[in-house]
């Protein structure tokens, strides 16, 4: 900052007053109370004093005429030149110009807004105007105060520190001055290149670059394109992926359904066989029934002969008793006519005189007659018991005949059970038999594929063993080789390499350039060689000869002599001939030792060394991860002679069993795994379980019903017995006669009761006797009646049977035809042949039906309709696969997945390392910032410097604050408070102190009589300080003693064309102030 | 080869496949990607200057010679750029389309493609499932294209069988992946014995990028791989296999030629000293991965920075790596010794390291550790 121009009006004591400063020194002179510390006031004023501010009434010019303004002009940084103007009072006014040349200006702000302005412009820690802090009235700072001290506040300075500020401007300002100065130059260049880095991917304000060479840019773009490739691949994928699960799932649904239609055919298959045995059974049942109720018919025909023979037979034997009953009815009714003709004799007897006598006769014959009655009676009596004993005996052979012929049905049936029972768990012990070879054979098979597993296991363990047993012998082999040949280290071929390159440039030294001329004064044979290149022979004569060589020229002359000329210092051949030696010494022998022909060729054979070395340890290591890798598998060995016992073990569960017939069982049965197997054999178990115990019913049923029978036989026979006794008590044929017997005992009963009442009759008197005759009579006549009408009922009974025996041979006749037609073997044996046809068709598991059938076979058309569908899906779904890649698309996406983690990885790194540079940008400020802070130690150097140079070293260090606080200064070895220096001494380092700040913000700073105190001695030493400072900064001096600070020379005011000089301007002030007239006069007075 | 067996070849054949044309390699700077993406027509030049040494009587190409149905013309261009220079009129050359470049309307095998008119009379695309050609009097070669970029069929099964009279050579050619690859059943899967089942001498097969014979010898089906390497991890590759056919029915003997230029290596380096010795091998014809996992202190993280720029090159000089893929998010530096700074360091800087140093310590200063770097660097670098 600079101070270019000051305009002054109605301000105190001055009533106008203009100057213009000069970049340098500006030592404004004039007497006192001319009015310098005014426009000193002025300067402070314009700049930090708010111009509606009150403390503006001191500024009231001491007339009282005329509003207080000043105009001041200044240069912040070059071609930034502003103007402010103030008018203080109550029509207070601000205004801020700006310019860049000084002339032109414009309003950059006004009112309080100048203020706010200023203090930015100035950064004299001053906060603008309605901040938080800033003071009342005429604000000073710390750098306010240093800069613009006013008089009588010299060591003002010593009071102040960056602390009070009301902002931190000053501070900010200060910090950036001195650690400039602090600043390393190595820091400096670190920071600078480390800035540059950081600006390759950041703007000045820590955001990501934007433009097209911004690495963000460039990555982003990139992760942008494979993101969005690695999206489209992902898509595809994702489909692929999701239509490859639906087909597989397709695919398990189909075999699932595959499966599903399978065993709805193996049940339809069952089932119809089960059908087609019931229905053949149900036809040859049929066909046996009818044989069955063929033969009945015709044992029917035949019984019903038999019996009819039988019925006429007993037919014949009624006749013939009904002929004797008919003979014995007429002769009873003879008799009975007879009794009643002797009745009605009796009655005319009796009524004649010998009745009495004839009563007695009567009595008699009437007992005679009662006793052969009775007698008759009883024998009557016994034979109806004995025909009644026959009866019974006959209906017990009959009941226990039929029991017996339905024992022996239930027998037959029974037994027809058992039979089939037995065929049966015959059946199922077959089929037990069949699923245990199938399930030892799929244990076999099992057994054999872990065998071939673990062969194959072992095999490949022996491989990899087998392979790095090769490898490790490849490696001894190439390293065998490579200890056969002697080559030299990496280090050691270096140093020879190096050896070679210093002996090629010694060597080169030499290459000084030679030219050698031989004029011959006769003849001479002279044999020349170049460098070591071949020599080369010249007879000379008169003419001579020329040579040139780099370095060497052997001159051989005949047999006289041989003479070189080497080019270069001694020096520099002393140092071939040492590295030739060693090159002799060091690279020859390895050489040898290697018989390599170069130093190149012999860094191949070392390169190709470390390559061999290299691919022995890879053989190495590859043996050694084949170790592992074998060492790491199961024990295939322990495995394999298990398996084998596992085998061998399966193998002889197996036996005999003939596999082919095992595996044709076990397609069949359609049983792939063990697990089938043994559910198929657990179900048999149960079937046969069930079978087993029916059968076991079955028998104790037949053992029963066996039991039973005999029992029967048994009791039949005995009843027969009992039959054929009791039947041989009774003549004739039983049922024939107890008709008979029967009615004798009817007609014996009739007439004991006839005889008794004769008795009777006979007894009571002979009038009862008339009576009793006559009653006897009509009893004789109702007798005979009866009789007669027995033997009548008898003639009719057997002219019924004559009858019935004539409808019975009829019968008879042509049953007999009848049966002659019929042919009951021929039945039988059909019986037998049917029986016979049925027991091969046996009853099946199951009775299906027509409609379980065709529930079943709709239940296989379902199924096969699913099963389509599914097919058609999985066409379907092969056909989307076809469209979005498979195998492709995972290629794709898995190249896509990868490029972009690689780009990702790449942002990563990018991020790191521009995060790394801006940190460390970030630490390397901070940390200076930090240094830098303490202004006092950055400061603190110069001022004791300079101070002690005044003082003659009387005083040592500043001890300054971090924010410039003065705390003391050392003096004699102690630390001494600045209030305790003389008033002169603390004006000096006061100013020296103002001095090296305005230095180091190469900023004005004003001196208002300040040095007043000082000696001549140093004053002048303070002069020259002044005026060297004066060349880098702005420096105003008010004082009324200009000799202190100007050459006698530069007393003159500055002339107008010397003003742009910087140096030294001398500013008389009493030629540009005028005074007001006030003032005037008092000065005057 | 003895030389009886040469006398008694009836037929020799160059097989490769998998050129992938065209295939970007974006993990790779720009510069290294153009390094690879040339180096892809390059070794096809090598391959069809490998068939003129041998005087081959065809070549066969089973398949992803481009790496897209629709490569940029500049691909196709060249690949017709060399066909040309080449005029074999007695050496058919086979292109089969494979699962990269699938035979489809809009791929370079459309009849109206530019590069399918431009291809010559002696270079013959597989654009027909029942393609037949007959190579000579004793040989014939059958192929089937590939029409999607996935399929379940086996091409090799749509070959036809050997009739029982045929005494024939017979060569197939298809693109895919047999099934003893697991996972694969969407890539056109091959069953591993379609050479037998098909009768055929010899079964050229592309897919797989790594040389692959298998067995039975008397008709191997065999992939030649990748010419050159297309991503790390890759064997065998950089091959192509010259097959030469015995009179007399006797099995084909297979030859593996290299014709890459390209090597691709995976290296990890644990310590400066491995670093070290990387860098004395010849990388110049290398595609080197290298990966870093090593703690260093300031010095020798200064020298690891030297030996990667001697790896990689800059804007003035070559690398010794042919092309470098660089790893080093396990380099780290070891902010515990900071003796590489210079003990006369002004204090403002030794501030700046101290303060640096202390908050590297941290897990997470990797910031700070890496601006430690940088200090020392720059400080190196500035001093007079």
């Amino acid at each position: 900052m600079k101070l270019l121009s000051l305009k002054v009006e109605h301000f105190r004591c001055v009533r106008q007053a203009a100057l213009e400063f000069g970049p340098g020194l500006n030592v404004l002179h004039g007497p006192n109370d001319l009015g310098k510390s005014s426009l000193a006031a002025a300067i402070r004023a314009v700049l930090l004093l708010q111009a509606s501010s009150r403390e503006h009434e001191e500024f009231v010019n001491w007339n009282g005429t005329g509003v207080p303004y000043v105009e001041l002009a200044f240069e912040s940084e070059p071609q930034r030149i502003w103007r402010v103007r103030k008018t203080f009072g109550s029509a207070a006014q601000s205004f801020l110009d700006e310019s860049r040349d000084g002339v032109d200006f414009h309003v950059e702000a006004k009112g309080r807004d100048v203020d706010g302005r200023l203090s930015d412009i100035l950064q004299w820690g001053l906060a603008p105007p309605g901040g938080k802090g800033r003071p009342k009235g005429l604000p000073m700072t710390f750098l306010s105060t240093a800069l613009l001290a006013e008089q009588d506040r010299v060591a003002a300075i010593f009071d102040q520190a960056l602390s009070k500020d009301s902002d931190e401007s000053g501070k900010k300002r200060l910090i950036a001055a001195l650690q400039a100065v602090a600043e390393d130059p190595l820091y400096k260049l670190v920071l600078a290149r480390v800035q540059e880095r950081f600006d390759e991917a950041f703007t000045s304000n820590g955001g990501r670059r934007r433009g097209k060479n911004s690495p963000w840019v460039q990555v982003n773009e990139q992760i942008r394109q494979k993101e969005e490739y690695e999206r489209q691949c992902s898509e595809q994928l994702q489909k692929t992926a999701a239509i490859e699960i639906e087909l597989q799932e397709s695919h398990r649904r189909q075999l699932e359904r595959q499966a599903s239609v399978e065993t709805a055919e193996g049940i339809v298959q069952q089932m119809e066989a089960f059908y087609r045995a019931g229905r053949q059974r149900d036809e040859i049942l049929g066909r046996l029934k009818e044989s069955k109720a063929r033969l009945a018919e015709i044992s029917s025909v035949l019984q019903d002969l038999a019996q009819a023979e039988e019925r006429r037979h007993a037919i014949l034997l009624q006749v013939d008793d009904l002929g004797k009953r008919a003979e014995a009815a007429r002769k009873l009714a003879a008799g009975a006519a007879q009794r009643a003709q002797a009745a009605k004799d009796e009655v005319a007897r009796q009524q004649s005189e010998d009745r009495i006598r004839e009563s007695l006769l009567k009595r008699t014959s009437i007992e005679k007659r009662r006793a052969e009655l009775e007698a008759e009676q009883a024998r009557n009596a016994t034979a109806l018991d004995r025909i009644q004993a026959v009866e019974t005996a006959a209906a017990r052979v009959r009941a226990i005949e039929k029991e017996s012929q339905e024992l022996t049905q239930s027998v037959k049936d029974l037994e027809e059970r058992h039979s089939q029972s037995a065929q049966a768990l015959s059946a199922a012990g077959e089929r037990e038999r069949g699923l245990r070879a199938v399930a030892q054979l799929i244990r076999c098979r099992a057994a054999r594929e872990s065998l071939e597993k673990t062969e194959k296991g072992l095999a490949q363990v022996n491989v990899w063993r087998e392979e790095a047993a090769r490898r490790r012998a490849a490696a001894v082999a190439m390293e065998t080789a490579l200890v056969a040949v002697a080559l030299p280290s990496a280090a050691l071929l270096a140093d020879l390499r190096q050896l070679d390159q210093q002996l090629q440039i010694a060597r080169a030294r030499l290459d000084v350039g030679l030219h050698v001329s031989i004029r011959p004064k006769g003849g001479l044979s002279v044999t020349l060689q170049s460098d070591g290149e071949e020599p080369a022979q010249h007879d000379l004569a008169d003419f001579p000869i020329e040579a040139t060589a780099s370095r060497e020229i052997v001159i051989e002359i005949e047999d006289v002599a041989e003479i070189t000329l080497s080019g270069g210092a001694q020096i520099a051949r002393d140092e071939v001939e040492r590295l030739q030696k060693r090159w002799l010494d060091e690279v020859e022998p390895a050489l040898e030792r290697a018989n390599a022909v170069t130093l190149d060729h012999l860094g191949r054979m070392v390169a190709e060394a470390a390559q061999r070395s290299q691919e022995v340890q890879e053989a190495r290591r590859a043996a050694g991860q084949l170790e592992q890798r074998a060492a790491d598998q199961p024990d295939w060995a322990g495995q394999q002679r298990h398996r084998q016992q596992e085998l061998a073990s399966a193998e002889a569960a197996l036996g005999q069993a003939d596999r082919a017939v095992t595996e044709k069982l076990a397609r069949e049965l359609r049983v792939a795994d063990l697990g089938a197997a043994e559910k198929r054999l657990e179900t048999l178990r149960v079937e046969t379980g069930k079978l087993v115990e029916a059968s076991r019913k079955l028998d104790s049923e037949l053992a029963a019903a066996n039991a039973l029978s005999v029992e029967k036989q048994k009791a039949l026979a005995a009843s027969r017995e009992a039959l054929l006794a009791a039947q041989s008590g009774v003549e004739g044929d039983w049922e024939v006669v107890l008709p008979r017997v029967t009615g004798r005992k009817t007609a014996i009963q009739a007439e004991l009761i006839v005889v008794q009442k004769e008795m009777e009759a006979l007894t009571t008197g002979t009038n009862q006797a008339l009576t009793a005759a006559k009653k006897a009579l009509e009893i004789a006549e109702r007798a005979r009646v009866a009789a007669e009408s027995e033997s009548a009922k008898a003639a009719d009974e057997l002219r019924a049977a004559e009858r019935r025996v004539a409808t019975s041979d009829g019968e008879l006749a042509m049953r007999r035809e009848a049966a002659a037609k019929l042919d009951i073997g021929a039945a039988r044996a059909t019986v037998e042949q049917v029986e016979g046809e049925l027991r091969l068709v046996p009853e099946p598991q199951q009775r299906v039906t027509e409609e379980m059938l065709a529930e079943a076979r709709a239940h296989v058309q379902s199924a096969r309709d699913e099963l389509r569908r599914i097919d058609d899906e999985i066409q379907a779904k092969r056909g989307a696969l076809q469209h979005v890649g498979g195998e492709v698309a995972k290629q794709k996406a898995d190249a896509a997945q990868e490029a972009l983690k690689a780009a990702r990885e790449r942002e990563h790194f990018l991020e790191t390392d521009y995060a790394a540079w801006d940190l460390l940008r970030t630490t390397l400020l901070d940390a200076e910032r930090e240094e830098g802070v303490h202004l006092g130690r950055a400061l603190g150097d110069p001022i004791a410097r300079r101070f002690g140079e005044l003082t003659d070293r009387r005083y040592g260090a500043i001890a300054l604050g971090p924010d410039l606080e003065t705390h003391a200064i050392t003096a004699a070895g102690d630390a001494r408070p600045v209030s305790s220096l003389s008033v002169g001494t603390r004006d000096q380092l006061s100013t020296i102190f103002r001095l090296s700040l305005a230095e180091q913000l190469q900023s004005t700073v004003m001196l208002d009589d300040q040095l007043t105190q000082s000696d001549a001695e140093r004053m002048l030493w303070l002069r020259d300080l002044i005026r060297e400072l004066a060349a880098t900064i702005q420096i105003l001096v008010f004082t009324c003693r200009p000799t202190d600070y100007l050459l006698p020379a530069e007393m003159k005011p500055t002339k107008k064309s010397e003003q742009n000089k910087p140096s030294v301007r001398s500013i008389h002030l009493a030629q540009v102030i005028e005074r007001s007239a006030t003032a005037q006069a008092s000065a005057t007075k | 080869m003895r030389p009886e067996e040469a006398q008694e070849v009836a037929l020799k054949i160059l097989h490769t496949a998998d050129w992938h044309l065209g295939r970007g390699f974006p993990s790779f700077a720009e510069e290294d990607e153009i390094k690879l993406t040339r180096a892809r027509i390059d070794a096809v030049d090598r391959l069809l200057g490998l068939a003129e040494s041998f005087a081959v009587n065809a070549v066969l190409c089973a398949g992803d010679l481009f790496d897209d149905p629709a490569p940029t013309e500049i691909w196709w261009r060249e690949l017709l750029r060399l066909f040309e220079r080449r005029n074999w009129r007695d050496r058919p050359v086979f292109l089969l389309p494979g699962n990269h470049d699938p035979l489809q309307p809009e791929s370079v095998w459309a009849e109206g493609h530019p590069f399918r008119r431009g291809l010559p009379a002696w270079v013959h695309v597989v654009d027909r499932d029942n393609f037949e050609f007959p190579l000579s009097e004793e040989a014939v070669l059958y192929g089937a294209p590939c029409r999607s970029q996935a399929g379940a069929d086996d091409l090799a099964s749509r070959l036809p069988r050997r009739e029982p009279d045929d005494r024939r050579i017979r060569i197939g050619l298809v693109h895919g992946q047999t099934f003893d690859v697991a996972g694969h059943q969407t890539n056109f899967p091959i069953a591993l014995d379609a050479a037998e089942q098909r009768g055929l001498s010899y079964l050229a097969i592309g897919d797989t990028h790594a040389f692959r014979e298998l067995p039975p010898k008397a008709c191997p089906a065999v992939y030649p791989g990748a010419p050159e390497t297309t991503t790390f991890g890759e064997k065998d590759t950089g091959f192509v296999a010259v097959v030469f056919f015995p009179r007399q029915g006797r099995p084909p003997i297979i030859q593996k030629h290299p014709v890459s230029r390209w090597r691709w290596r995976d290296e990890h380096c644990r310590g400066i000293e491995e670093l070290e010795a990387l860098c004395k091998q010849d990388l110049k014809e290398c595609v080197l991965r290298l990966t870093l996992t090593m703690e260093v202190n300031v010095t020798q993280m200064d020298r690891v920075e030297a030996i990667l720029v001697e790896l990689k090159g800059n804007d003035a000089t070559h690398g010794k790596a042919g092309v470098l893929l660089l790893d080093r998010t396990g380099l780290e530096l070891n902010t515990a010794d900071t003796g590489g700074f210079d003990a006369n360091l002004p204090d403002v800087l030794k501030s700046v390291a101290a303060r640096l140093q202390a908050q590297g310590q941290a897990p997470e200063g990797v910031i700070a550790r890496r601006a430690l770097y940088h200090l020392y660097r720059t400080v190196k670098e500035a001093r007079p």
